[in-house]
């Protein structure tokens, strides 16, 4: 049983997705949310596998609330919900601690698989994302010699393979490793990202290359 | 003391000339431009010009032309009337001039207008004086009873004027009012009479008035208790006194340097009333009177005087009415008489004369009655004497041309002519002496043709003649003892063509023949007795140190005893006798230091060491014998000849120089030249080679053409006088402007102007030079004589420019300040500076008006676009997403029921109306206007669903294409186009890969997606709309698309396309 939980203002969205998770076997929807304080406030309540959450909500956004359930619960998976998949608020989003984004167009079995992906510890991530994730890191080798803030090789490899285009499957193919070492890999980068997004000065480096 | 003076003839020179060849005159009259020749009264202006009064209109002189200013009647502002009687130049430089028809005028020189002043409303009550005109003589019939006949300044500044019939007038030109006084019977103190003729101011401010019968009145301006009190004495004629006026008719005053009064009478000659006489009392006053006497020679010439003037020398001028003029001297008493005789055209020209002026340069003008005109009378400076050949006269020379001259030591002159032979002239007598060849005579002259004269230690002469060889003269046996050239005789001179004879010593004589080299005649014990043994140096082609040519026209030897000779062709020669070598010095057309002309004329050592080389065509010639280098002197030094005959050098570092223009004085130290012509008494312009001898009292002589001239040096005073330079005329396009001006300023169509100017010295004006520059537009002076004096500028560009000129007088004297214009020519409106500022900034703030404008609109309409779109895709995007959820929901509900597969539908529709909603968003968004966005757009666009169905989608050369910016229609067309081949692909391809790729080739796009399924055939597939859209969209960006492939072979789509390719301004549109 994969726990879902709703941040979504939009009423026809957020109780839609509701029944559509709980219309689904495995899932259930443990909570829906018109906003991030009260969903922040329930969290400590809840326990969810995956929140689903929208960006743009009325007072506290998707990105500040995203940023305060990590820190309450790290092991907390989110993804992102948004209209557009090109936004630039999407790697904000990430770098603030997202797993990964969906665009409201989404189609709902393709929805359902990515909840289930995430709540595996996967972290989907195109080849877009990867690209700018490629950028944010390039900018910031000053600040932290230290291997835990810094990309590996290895994953510097994923992330340029999947900038180019490779789906998971070709690079592990072409790295003679499996698709789950590729997404275990995948995972660890968005968590580098995580905290490199942690330190301000960071943070500001990235929104000014991603600007 | 009663003192009449009679001049007693003390000659202070014992010279054979009178004093009064002193002086040179010059004739102005009316074919010169002059309007009229009866010329009543002269005056030179602060500026230098010459005005000249005569019956017949004003005229101004600047030496070479006649301005007339005459009476217009249509114009008011020109002269009253044409009588001009008087003019007079006041303390402001302000011309006044006044008439015969009772008129002041004053001339306004900016306008060139004269400003009119009535004198009959100056007179308190008007006089009609009775006397017919014809009671008085021609010369006073033309006036009337208020002709203006003097004006004066006081010390006041008032004018003071004499009237005809009216008495005087005090005249304030500043309030223009004016008090009359005349004289009136029952006023005993009033002016004597109301004929006045002259006023005179003294040096005590005491004024004299002349009058024409009633003698002389001395009035005199007090100012008891703040008014002012005005005292008559008068001094009439007391018959019978001789030391008392002799006339009461008084036509000129003058006050001297010693403060006497001169006056001029009518018939009374001259008298004079002494400075300490002035005071007195009428009856105590002695007059001294000069009249004219038949016998005595040096007295008055004439009793009618008209006008009296006194130079700068002391000396006081006289110019009677049918007596021409006089000079008298004070310290000696005498009358130096200048009268016409018909018979001398030199003489003085005119015997009637009506008026006296002088100039600064200290010449006299004398205007004269009827026909006379101005005459000029000028100290003559230039002392050249002239001998002269005068037919019929045997006390003259017996031909003009000369082509030697020697002094003896005896003082008499020879002199070598053309075809008279010999000439002697003994100075003291006077006599001439000429010998001449007889062909009867083999002791005589060999040769009337005479080229050299020299003289040895034992008396004898030596005569070169030009074809009858050397003769030696002794004058005590008066025989002729010839050297000729004599074929069979080695030992006879080289040739007979003698041109120059050198006696070396007593036993030693070169003769330069022209033709056959240089000759050493040798003696045993003296020239005298013995015969001659004879070298000749001649030139050799093979020997370079032999003489240079055989025209040797002059031997001279220096004071290091170097001997030198001059030929004509081969230039100048060094010959040392020891080794018998000539080192030549010739004309070398690469080194400027060389001698300029290699015929020598003539050879002069200076007291500086400096040897001159005078030369036929390449003027003056200066060697430095240290350097070796020769330096010219040209007509561009101020030397107007090329041929430069004889040098003769003076006792003050000058050289005197004949040429065949004349005389040239060269000062050695500033290298200037002084030119002397036959106006200063030369024989003529032109004067012979070898012709020249300066003896040992220094005197120097020259001979030509026409006779011979000889002066002392010193006593040739060149003009000191340094002439103002103005301009006398300027004309635009063709108009004359009047006036005078130092600022002109034109507008850019009046851009033709040329100057005309003058340097006012008299004395000779052709011979003044000048030189103008415009500044502005010459970098460099031009010189021109006087015959150019005008500057011409067309076509003049907008800007200012200062037109300067200096000139000098006729000695070569410069005013090297001159006279200065300022001419601005304002550039036509559409040239100014503020008109191409305004129009520039008009411009180039419309254009960036006009361009921000255009941007600005271009970014709202971007921006609106884009907000447009993000709206729409927003609202319109959120309700589709929520069909979509709303329905999938449903069909989850109705699980299994036929309506599920309908919802499904609706949600796909939904969901695909919210893509193209985005993609709707892309196209418009301005900030993803590249190639590479277009992509990136696709990629993203099909990742995820390609992914869930396992196909792996890849890019390919995607980073150039971040340079390339899409139009809109080109973002829309390709998107679609590849995203319906991407459906295709997926649709029916069955492929598990699909790449895209973008290669860029200068203009032309290449995109391609391939997939790596089954192909197709393209007889069997039909795909429907979806082929024909892509080639319609294809067509709608003028691009091709193609399609290939082959069964199993996977498909490529293919697109081609052209595009200009543009670097991104990014920060142009991100405003």
């Amino acid at each position: 049983m994969i726990n879902v939980a709703i941040v979504e203002d939009n009423h026809t969205i957020r109780e839609g997705l509701a029944a559509l998770i709980n219309g689904t076997n495995d899932y259930k929807c443990i909570g829906t949310f018109y906003d991030c304080e009260s969903f922040l406030k329930n969290l400590d309540k809840m326990n969810p596998d995956v929140v689903l959450m929208d960006i743009a909500l009325p007072g506290m956004n998707g990105i500040e609330g995203i940023k305060m359930a990590v820190e309450k619960k790290p092991e907390l998976n989110v993804l992102m919900l948004t209209v557009h998949e090109e936004s630039d608020k999407v790697f904000d989003a990430l770098c603030a601690g997202a797993c990964g984004y969906l665009v409201k167009k989404t189609p709902p079995f393709r929805l359902l698989e990515a909840i289930k992906e995430v709540s595996e510890g996967g972290s989907p991530m195109s080849s877009r994302i990867a690209r700018q994730v490629i950028n944010a890191f390039k900018d910031v080798k000053a600040t932290a010699e230290e291997e835990e803030y810094n990309l590996s090789s290895r994953e510097k490899e994923v992330l340029n393979l999947l900038a180019v285009g490779n789906n998971y499957q070709e690079i592990a193919n072409d790295l003679f490793i499996s698709v789950d070492t590729v997404r275990h890999h995948i995972r660890n980068i968005y968590k580098k990202l995580h905290v490199h997004s942690g330190s301000e000065a960071v943070a500001k480096a990235i929104r000014k290359k991603l600007i | 003391m009663n003192k009449i003076v009679f001049i007693l003839v003390i000659s202070i020179t014992c010279r054979i000339f009178a004093g009064v060849q002193d002086y040179t005159f010059r004739q102005i009259k009316v074919e010169d431009g002059l309007s009229q020749s009866t010329v009543l009264t002269s005056l030179q202006d602060n500026r230098g010009f010459m005005w000249f009064g005569t019956i017949d209109g004003l005229n101004r002189y600047d030496g070479y032309n006649f301005t007339i200013y005459v009476n217009d009647p249509g114009d008011s502002t020109s002269i009253s009337d044409n009588l001009i009687k008087c003019l007079f130049e006041d303390n402001k430089k302000q011309l006044w001039i006044g008439t015969a028809n009772g008129y002041l005028n004053k001339f306004d020189i900016n306008t060139e207008s004269f400003k009119r002043y009535n004198v009959k409303n100056f007179l308190e009550t008007e006089i009609e004086l009775p006397g017919s005109y014809f009671d008085y003589p021609l010369v006073f019939s033309r006036n009337n009873n208020v002709s203006v006949t003097s004006i004066v300044e006081d010390s006041k500044g008032n004018l003071w004027l004499s009237t005809w019939g009216n008495g005087i007038i005090r005249f304030d030109p500043k309030n223009e009012t004016a008090k009359h006084f005349y004289h009136s019977t029952e006023d005993k103190n009033s002016l004597g009479s109301n004929r006045a003729t002259k006023i005179l101011i003294d040096n005590d401010s005491t004024i004299w008035i002349g009058t024409f019968g009633g003698g002389l009145n001395k009035m005199i301006v007090g100012n008891s208790s703040g008014t002012e009190k005005f005292t008559f004495t008068s001094y009439g004629n007391v018959p019978g006194r001789s030391d008392y006026l002799g006339d009461n008719r008084i036509i000129t005053l003058l006050e001297d340097k010693d403060k006497d009064i001169w006056l001029g009478t009518y018939s009374g000659g001259l008298c004079r009333i002494k400075k300490n006489q002035k005071t007195l009392l009428p009856e105590f006053v002695k007059v001294i009177r000069y009249i004219y006497q038949e016998k005595n020679k040096h007295g008055l010439s004439n009793n009618t005087v008209m006008d009296i003037t006194q130079d700068n020398s002391g000396y006081i001028w006289i110019g009677t009415f049918g007596g021409g003029m006089d000079r008298f001297d004070k310290a000696t008493g005498d009358f130096l008489h200048f009268l016409n005789d018909p018979s001398d055209p030199t003489s003085f020209p005119e015997n009637d004369i009506l008026s006296l002026s002088l100039d600064r340069s200290g010449i006299v003008w004398v205007g004269s009655h009827v026909g006379g005109g101005v005459t000029l009378v000028r100290e003559n400076r230039t002392k050249f004497n002239v001998l002269k050949s005068v037919p019929g006269n045997p006390n003259s020379l017996n031909d003009g041309i000369v082509w030697s001259i020697f002094e003896d030591k005896n003082n008499d002159l020879w002199m070598g002519t053309y075809r008279g032979g010999l000439n002697l002239f003994d100075e003291k007598s006077g006599e001439f002496k000429a010998f001449k060849n007889d062909p009867q005579d083999t002791n005589s002259l060999s040769s009337n043709h005479i080229r050299a004269i020299e003289e040895d230690r034992f008396g004898n002469f030596w005569i070169g003649t030009y074809s009858g060889g050397v003769n030696k003269y002794n004058p005590e046996t008066r025989l002729f003892t010839r050297y000729v050239h004599n074929d069979n005789d080695s030992n006879s001179i080289s040739g007979n063509q003698i041109q120059d004879i050198f006696v070396e010593s007593d036993t030693v004589i070169w003769v330069g023949t022209f033709g056959a080299g240089l000759n050493k005649l040798t003696f045993d014990k003296n020239s005298a007795v013995s015969s001659p043994h004879v070298t000749v140096y001649r030139n050799d082609p093979t020997n370079p140190y032999s003489l240079s040519d055989d025209r040797v026209y002059v031997i001279y030897k220096d004071m290091e005893s170097t001997m030198w000779i001059g030929t004509s062709g081969g230039g100048l020669c060094k010959f040392d006798e020891t080794t018998g070598k000539f080192t030549s010095y010739v004309k070398d057309p690469n080194n400027p230091n060389s001698l300029n002309n290699n015929r020598v004329m003539s050879i002069l050592e200076d007291s500086h060491n400096k040897l001159w080389i005078g030369t036929s065509g390449g003027g003056l010639s200066k060697l430095d014998r240290e350097t070796n280098s020769f330096k010219s002197y040209t007509q561009k030094n101020g030397l107007s000849s090329a041929v430069v005959y004889g040098i003769l050098e003076d006792n003050s570092n000058n050289l005197w120089l004949s040429t065949d223009n004349g005389i040239f004085k060269f000062n050695i130290d500033n290298e200037s030249f002084a030119h002397f012509n036959m106006e200063d008494g030369l024989q003529s312009q032109e004067f012979n080679g070898g012709s020249y001898f300066k003896s040992s009292d220094g005197r120097m002589y020259f001979g030509g053409i026409n006779g011979i001239n000889y002066f002392y040096p010193d006593s040739i005073r060149t003009n000191f006088y340094v002439p103002p330079v103005v301009i006398t005329s300027v004309n635009i396009l063709t108009t004359q402007m009047k006036g005078d001006f130092n600022e002109i300023i034109l507008s850019h169509n009046q851009n033709f102007i040329s100057f005309e100017f003058s340097a006012l010295d008299y004395s000779n004006p052709a011979e003044n030079q000048y030189a103008f520059m415009l500044e502005g537009l010459d970098n460099e002076w031009k010189n021109v004589d006087s015959e150019r004096r005008i500057a011409n500028y067309i076509n003049l560009p907008p800007g200012e420019y200062y037109f300067h000129v200096i000139g000098s007088n006729s000695d070569g004297l410069w005013n090297r300040s001159g006279t200065t214009v300022k001419l601005t020519i304002n550039p036509p409106f559409w040239l100014t500076w503020w008109f191409i500022t305004l129009v520039i900034i008009i411009a180039g703030t419309t254009v960036y008006y006009l361009s921000t404008l255009k941007i600005k609109q271009q970014l709202a309409i971007e921006r609106l676009k884009t907000k447009l779109a993000a709206d729409l895709h927003d609202n319109v995007g959120s309700s589709l997403t929520e069909i979509s959820i709303l329905s999938e929901v449903a069909a989850q509900t109705n699980n299994g029921l036929g309506d599920s597969k309908v919802l499904k539908s609706i949600s796909e529709t939904a969901r695909q109306l919210v893509d193209t909603m985005s993609d709707i968003v892309f196209v418009v968004n301005p900030e993803r206007d590249s190639l590479h966005d277009l992509i990136i757009k696709i990629k993203d666009s099909y990742y995820d669903f390609l992914t869930s169905a396992g196909i792996s989608f890849r890019v390919r050369n995607i980073d150039k294409a971040d340079d390339i910016k899409l139009p809109m229609d080109y973002k829309q067309n390709l998107l679609l186009i590849f995203k319906e081949g991407i459906n295709n692909a997926i649709k029916h391809s069955k492929c598990k890969t699909i790449l895209l790729e973008a290669n860029v080739k200068g203009d032309l796009i290449d995109m391609t997606l391939s997939d790596n399924g089954c192909g197709y055939n393209q007889e069997n597939i039909n795909f429907g709309n979806g082929i024909r859209n892509i080639e319609s969209r294809a067509g709608k960006i003028n691009g091709k698309v193609e399609w290939i492939s082959g069964s199993g072979n996977g498909t490529t789509l293919k697109f081609v396309g052209k595009i200009s390719r543009f670097k991104k301004i990014k920060s142009f549109l991100n405003n």
